[in-house]
């Protein structure tokens, strides 16, 4: 790998970063199509190299949104063994399981909650009701007023965090596509803290995946060193920049990325996408 | 204890291991730079021994183990705050995450 590719890869996921971190999604949307047209890798060590840019995109995300209160430590902890279960199923699943039929479910799914999304407004928690183990609070960076709120519908959540999970073992795409429409619809859980709570989830998540690439020899090390490199750039200035967008854009943002991403699912479940 | 103690012991211990992880990187990719000798091979064995001598690739898995280390020992840390709070069903709940992760890596590598 010379220079240029490696600073190239880290532009790549820096990018995908400052995105992984705005919307909670880990960035592998943009990294492995990136790694594998722009840089001619193969499509498993651009998965494998994906993964470790995600991870590393959580952990610079996170490590700055658990600082102001966005990221709910508590919330991830009660879904997180959930959404290891869901992946676990999903990884074991894929190999029975029709990849078209399954690209199709996802991507009328997807294409719902975008459009539940951009229809419902946010719903506003009264600060009374905003108690309980669970509950977060934090400044909203672009508004400098203070929210409060407590996740609702728990069981519904967990269901969710499985999906994510299992979405994300047979589909190979991030489980915070899922999760953040699901905490933000379901247990009303604000934009902001849902995609802070997000990426504090997909690094455990990524984990099992990465590491296992890595035992079996499929990561090419330099470039997977210039991809977490990227990503931890851009995650680190990801949560500054979202800070700037006011959340009901962010809120508008990811519907439309949701949308786009029902597209690419309902092409790979056509067979106009491998 | 406050949400906000955890946060912050979170938030350390993720940018403590971002930074460790960013040295081993920038060492590796930079003494990997003046000899490039491509690889994908992870030998744990003979880490240290590299190191010492400066071994392009032994700084580069550092690093990489180091990314994806940092989930679970935040993991961990979450599960002393629990601990030290008395939250013992948010501590259970995490001492299975770390149980699964651990079945999901074994599973994984030995498939």
């Amino acid at each position: 790998m010379d220079p240029l590719t490696a600073a190239g890869m880290m532009g790549v996921a820096a990018l995908a970063g400052v995105a992984g971190a705005l919307f909670g999604i880990g960035g592998g949307i943009i990294v492995v199509p990136a790694l594998s047209l722009l840089f001619g890798l193969d499509m498993h060590e651009a998965a494998g190299i994906s993964l470790v840019g995600i991870v590393a995109s959580s952990t610079g995300a996170a490590s700055r949104y658990v600082g102001t209160g966005q990221a709910n430590i508590r919330l991830a902890a009660v879904l997180e063994p959930l959404s290891v279960v869901g992946s676990l199923a999903g990884a074991s699943l894929s190999l029975h399981a029709g990849q078209s039929w399954l690209a199709a479910a996802f991507a009328v799914m997807l294409a719902y909650s975008a459009i539940a999304m951009l229809r419902r407004k946010e719903a506003a928690i009264e600060p009374e009701r905003a108690r309980g183990k669970l509950a977060g609070r934090y400044i909203d960076g672009k508004t400098g007023q203070l929210v409060e709120y407590c996740p609702v519908r728990p069981a519904r959540g967990a269901g969710a965090s499985l999906l994510a999970g299992a979405t994300s073992g047979l589909l190979g795409i991030g489980g915070g596509l899922v999760l953040v429409p699901a905490m933000n619809l379901w247990m009303r859980v604000p934009i902001r803290a849902a995609t802070a709570t997000s990426n504090l989830m997909i690094g455990v998540t990524g984990v099992a995946g990465a590491a296992i690439f890595l035992a079996a020899g499929m990561v090419p090390l330099a470039e997977a060193a210039a991809v977490a490199l990227g990503a931890y750039v851009g995650a680190s200035a990801g949560p500054a920049l979202a800070a700037r967008v006011s959340a009901e854009n962010i809120r508008k943002w990811f519907a439309l990325l949701l949308i786009g991403v029902a597209a690419l699912m309902a092409m790979r479940a056509a067979g106009v996408l491998s | 204890m406050s949400h906000a103690y955890g946060s912050k012991i979170v938030g350390v211990v993720l940018k403590a291991c971002m930074a460790a992880s960013i040295v081993a990187l920038i060492i590796g990719l930079t003494l990997y730079s003046a000899s490039p000798a491509p690889s994908s091979e992870i030998d744990v064995s003979s880490l240290p021994r590299g190191l010492l001598i400066g071994d392009a690739m032994a700084w580069l898995a550092l690093g990489l183990l180091m990314v994806i280390a940092a989930p679970a020992l935040r993991a961990l840390a979450v599960l002393t705050v629990f601990l030290r709070e008395r939250e013992m069903l948010l501590a259970a709940i995490t001492v299975a995450t770390l149980t699964l992760l651990a079945l999901a890596i074994w599973i994984g590598v030995n498939e």
